[in-house]
C-alpha cells in the first residue's frame, strides 16, 4: 500500500513539471495554432541558465552555503530570464515572419530551432551533464515507510503556485484577457484595438517563464542538467497538452497531471524501463480517438 | 498541382508523422547498446588502400587510429586512454624511417558514435587501431574494420560477447566480464557476507552483461538476487527505481553501468534514505563518479581489473605523470599503452621497405604478428592472446576492489 502513495507522490511531482510545460504549449497554441516544438529547448536553457548561476556563486561566493533560499530564488529567476529572452528572440526571427505561411511551416521552423539550441548546447557541453552543486537542503519527512524528499515537496509546490499565477494572471488582467481574445479570434481582436503583435510576444513570454523555472527545478531535483534534458519532457508534456486539449489551459493542467500518475504508476505495473513509452501510447491513442483532449473542443476543419 | 481538399489532412499528417520521426531519430543523443546498423562500408575506396596491403608512401606517416570517447558522460575514462596511447607512440620513436602518427576519433561509447569513427579512420587510412572505448561499440563497429581487415586493439571493452563475435581482427588487453561479473559475487558474498542483493543495469552490452554475470554467479554461490532492475542511458530522474529499490530493501545495490548514471543513482538513493551498501565496477572507477555524487558516494565498493604486478606498472604511472601532470588513475589507460605498444611492435615486425623506399605493410600479417605477441612486463602485466582475441588472465587472479573512503577510491583489496 505504502509503494502506490509512494508512487502517487511521484506522479504528482512529475506532473506538475509536465503540467508547467504543457501550459507553455497551450497558450501558444491557443494564439497562434502552432504547437512551439522547441518549448521543450526553453525547459533545458532555464535549466542551464540556473546551473550557471548557481555555479558561479559556488566558485566565487560562499552564498551558496550560508544564504540557500536566495541563490536558489536567483537561480529560478535567472532560468526564467534565459528562457524568456530566447522565447522572444524565438519568436521574432522564427515565427513571426512565417504567420501567414501555411500551417506546416512554422511547425517546420519550431522543429528546426529545437535541434538548433539542443545541439548547441550538446558541443558547448561537450556533450557531458553539468553537475548541480548541492543547495538545496538533503533530507525528508518520513511517514512510516513513506519517504518525501524536501526538494519534491518544493517541486509540488512551485509547480502549483505558478499554474495559480499563471491562471489568475489569464483571468484577471488585461493582458491575459488580451491573450484569450487573440486566441478566439485573432482579427476581430485586432479590430478591437488589441496589439496582437505584443499580445503574442507575451504569450511567448509567459510560457517561457514557467518552462524555465521548471527546468531550474527539475535539474536540481535531477542533480544534473543535459543537453537532452529537454527533448523527452518536451515531447510528454505535449502529449500532456494534447492530453488535456491543446488550447485549454485547465486542460494542460489536467494533462500534466493525468500523464505524471499514468507514468509513476506505470513503473510498477509494467516495468521501470517502459515508462517513456507510456507517454507515447497514449499521445497515439489520444490523436486516434479524441484528438481534441479531455476539455478542448471539436474543432471543425475550416477551408 | 493543386491538390484536392480530400488529400491535404492525409498529407498533413503524413509529413508531421515524418517529421516526428525524424525528430525521435535526430534527438536520441546518448545511443547505447549494441544496436549492429552497420554504416555503408567503403568498398575499398580509402585512402592507401584497405584489404590485404597498405602502403605508406615515403616521406608520409604510419597513422594509428585511437577510438576511444572524447564527448559525452564518458570522456572522463577515455581521454585518459587516449592520451596513454599517445605517450605509447611518442616513447617508441619511428618505424623503418617513417613517424608514426596518431588519428584520436570519438567513438561516443556507442554503436552508432563507433562506427563512424570506424568509417573516419578507415577512410583515413589507418594501418591498426587501439579502440574502440566501450562493448557495445565495438559489437556494432567490428563489422566496418573487419571488411577491411584492420587491426583492432581495444584497451577497454570487457563485455564477453565482443569476442564471440567471430572477428578474426580483434583482439584485447582489457579483462573480461564473466571473470569480473564472478569476482564481483565473489566478494559480496564471502567477503561482505551479504546474501540480498538487488542489481541495477543501465542496459548497454557492458552494463546488463555484467549484471547477468553477477547475477548468475552469485546465485550458484547462495546469494538471492531480489530483482533486477534497469535504467537508461542518459535518464536522469531515477525516482522509479529508487522507490522500488526503498520498497525491496536490499542489503546491498550492485550496479553495472557508468559513471552518469551510477552518480545520480546514489545521489537520489541517498536523498530518499537508502542505507544500504552501493557498489559498481569499473565503468564508476573514476574520481569524477565521487564528485559527481557530491558525497553520497561515500562508502561505495568499485570493482576495478586485476591490479597489475609487474613494475613497469609503476614505470608507466610515473612516464604518465610526468608527461600529463596528472594521475593515470582511470581504468584502462596501463591496458592503452600495452595495446599500442603491441600495435608497434606488430609493425615494426611485419612492415617492409620496397626498392621505391615505401613502406608496405600486408594486413593479414599485421593481425597474426599482433595477436600472437607475449609482451613480456607490459604496464599492465604480461599480455598474451587467446585464440579468440580475448586476455589471457593468469589464473587466480583477482580484481581490486577500491572503496570510496572520505572522498577518494582507496583500494580495499
Amino acid at each position: 500500500m505504502e509503494q502506490w502513495i509512494q508512487l502517487t507522490i511521484d506522479g504528482i511531482t512529475l506532473g506538475g513539471v509536465y503540467a508547467v510545460i504543457a501550459l507553455g504549449y497551450t497558450l501558444v497554441y491557443g494564439v497562434l495554432r502552432m504547437i512551439n516544438f522547441a518549448h521543450g529547448e526553453l525547459f533545458m536553457m532555464g535549466a542551464f541558465g540556473g546551473f550557471y548561476t548557481l555555479d558561479a556563486f559556488e566558485n566565487h561566493t560562499n552564498m551558496n552555503d550560508s544564504l540557500p533560499s536566495l541563490t536558489i530564488a536567483v537561480a529560478i529567476f535567472a532560468g526564467m530570464a534565459t528562457s524568456v529572452v530566447l522565447a522572444v528572440i524565438m519568436e521574432r526571427l522564427a515565427y513571426r515572419p512565417l504567420r501567414h505561411a501555411p500551417r506546416l511551416a512554422p511547425l517546420i521552423s519550431a522543429i528546426g530551432v529545437s535541434i538548433l539550441l539542443r545541439n548547441f548546447m550538446l558541443r558547448w557541453t561537450n556533450a557531458r551533464r553539468q553537475v548541480f552543486p548541492q543547495v538545496f537542503p538533503r533530507g525528508s519527512i518520513e511517514i512510516g515507510d513513506i519517504n518525501v524528499t524536501y526538494i519534491r515537496i518544493f517541486l509540488v509546490a512551485l509547480s502549483v503556485l505558478f499554474m495559480l499565477l499563471l491562471y489568475i494572471f489569464i483571468q484577471r488582467t488585461k493582458t491575459g484577457t488580451a491573450m484569450r481574445a487573440v486566441a478566439e479570434d485573432r482579427d476581430t481582436a485586432a479590430l478591437m484595438g488589441i496589439d496582437v503583435d505584443r499580445t503574442i510576444v507575451l504569450t511567448f513570454v509567459s510560457g517561457a517563464a514557467l518552462a524555465g523555472a521548471a527546468g531550474v527545478c527539475y535539474a536540481m531535483y535531477t542533480t544534473n542538467a543535459a543537453a537532452g534534458m529537454g527533448f523527452l519532457p518536451g515531447i510528454k508534456a505535449f502529449t500532456a497538452a494534447v492530453l488535456g486539449g491543446i488550447g485549454s489551459v485547465p486542460g494542460a493542467m489536467f494533462g500534466g497531471y493525468f500523464l505524471g500518475l499514468s507514468e509513476s504508476y506505470s513503473t510498477k505495473l509494467i516495468g521501470a524501463q517502459y515508462k517513456d513509452v507510456v507517454a507515447f501510447v497514449l499521445l497515439v491513442l489520444v490523436l486516434i480517438f479524441r484528438p481534441w483532449g479531455f476539455f478542448g473542443k471539436r474543432e471543425d476543419r475550416r477551408a | 498541382m493543386q491538390l484536392g481538399k480530400k488529400w491535404q489532412w492525409p498529407l498533413m499528417a503524413v509529413a508531421l508523422a515524418g517529421l516526428a520521426l525524424v525528430a525521435m531519430a535526430c534527438g536520441d543523443d546518448d545511443d547505447d547498446g549494441g544496436d549492429a546498423t552497420p554504416a555503408a562500408t567503403s568498398e575499398g575506396t580509402a585512402a592507401t588502400g584497405g584489404g590485404d596491403t597498405i602502403t605508406i608512401k615515403a616521406g608520409e606517416a604510419i597513422k594509428i587510429g585511437i577510438s576511444t570517447t572524447l564527448t559525452t558522460d564518458n570522456a572522463e575514462l577515455g581521454i585518459p586512454i587516449r592520451d596513454a596511447a599517445l605517450l605509447a607512440i611518442k616513447e617508441y620513436g619511428d618505424i623503418e624511417g617513417f613517424t608514426i602518427e596518431a588519428d584520436p576519433q570519438d567513438d561516443q561509447c556507442s554503436g552508432p558514435g563507433s562506427e563512424s569513427a570506424a568509417e573516419k579512420l578507415i577512410s583515413d587510412g589507418v594501418v591498426a587501431v587501439v579502440g574502440p572505448m566501450c562493448s557495445g561499440g565495438a559489437v556494432a563497429a567490428l563489422d566496418n574494420y573487419g571488411a577491411q581487415n584492420v587491426l583492432v586493439i581495444s584497451a577497454s571493452t570487457t563485455n564477453g560477447s565482443v569476442v564471440q563475435q567471430g572477428a578474426t581482427n580483434f583482439a584485447r588487453t582489457a579483462w573480461n566480464d564473466d571473470t569480473q561479473g564472478a569476482e564481483m559475487a565473489k566478494y559480496v558474498f564471502n567477503t561482505l557476507s551479504l546474501t540480498k542483493v538487488l542489481t541495477v543495469n543501465d542496459q548497454s552490452t557492458y552494463g546488463k552483461g555484467l549484471m547477468d554475470v553477477f547475477k548468475a554467479a552469485f546465485t550458484e554461490l547462495g546469494g538471492t538476487v531480489s530483482s533486477e532492475q534497469a535504467v537508461t542511458v542518459g535518464e536522469q530522474d531515477f525516482s522509479a527505481v529508487v522507490t522500488t529499490i526503498t520498497g525491496d530493501d536490499p542489503e546491498i545495490v550492485v550496479f553495472g553501468g557508468f559513471i552518469a548514471e551510477g552518480a545520480a543513482l546514489v545521489r537520489q538513493l541517498k536523498d530518499a534514505g537508502y542505507s544500504g551498501a552501493f557498489m559498481g565496477a569499473d565503468g564508476i572507477a573514476d574520481q569524477d563518479f565521487i564528485d559527481q555524487a557530491g558525497g553520497a558516494a561515500e562508502g561505495a565498493y568499485v570493482s576495478r581489473g586485476p591490479q597489475p604486478e609487474s613494475s613497469s606498472y609503476e614505470d608507466f604511472l610515473a612516464k604518465y605523470q610526468a608527461e600529463y601532470g596528472a594521475d593515470a588513475g582511470t581504468q584502462f589507460t596501463e591496458h592503452s599503452y600495452d595495446a599500442m605498444t603491441i600495435v608497434l611492435n606488430a609493425i615494426k615486425q611485419v612492415a617492409k621497405v620496397d626498392a621505391d623506399g615505401n613502406l608496405t605493410i600486408n594486413r593479414a600479417d599485421l593481425i597474426a604478428a599482433a595477436k600472437g605477441t607475449t609482451l613480456e612486463n607490459g604496464a599492465s602485466g604480461t599480455v598474451q592472446f587467446l585464440e579468440d582475441g580475448d586476455r589471457d588472465i593468469s589464473a587466480g587472479a583477482v580484481n581490486r576492489i577500491d572503496q570510496v573512503t572520505d572522498g577518494v577510491l582507496t583500494q580495499v583489496r
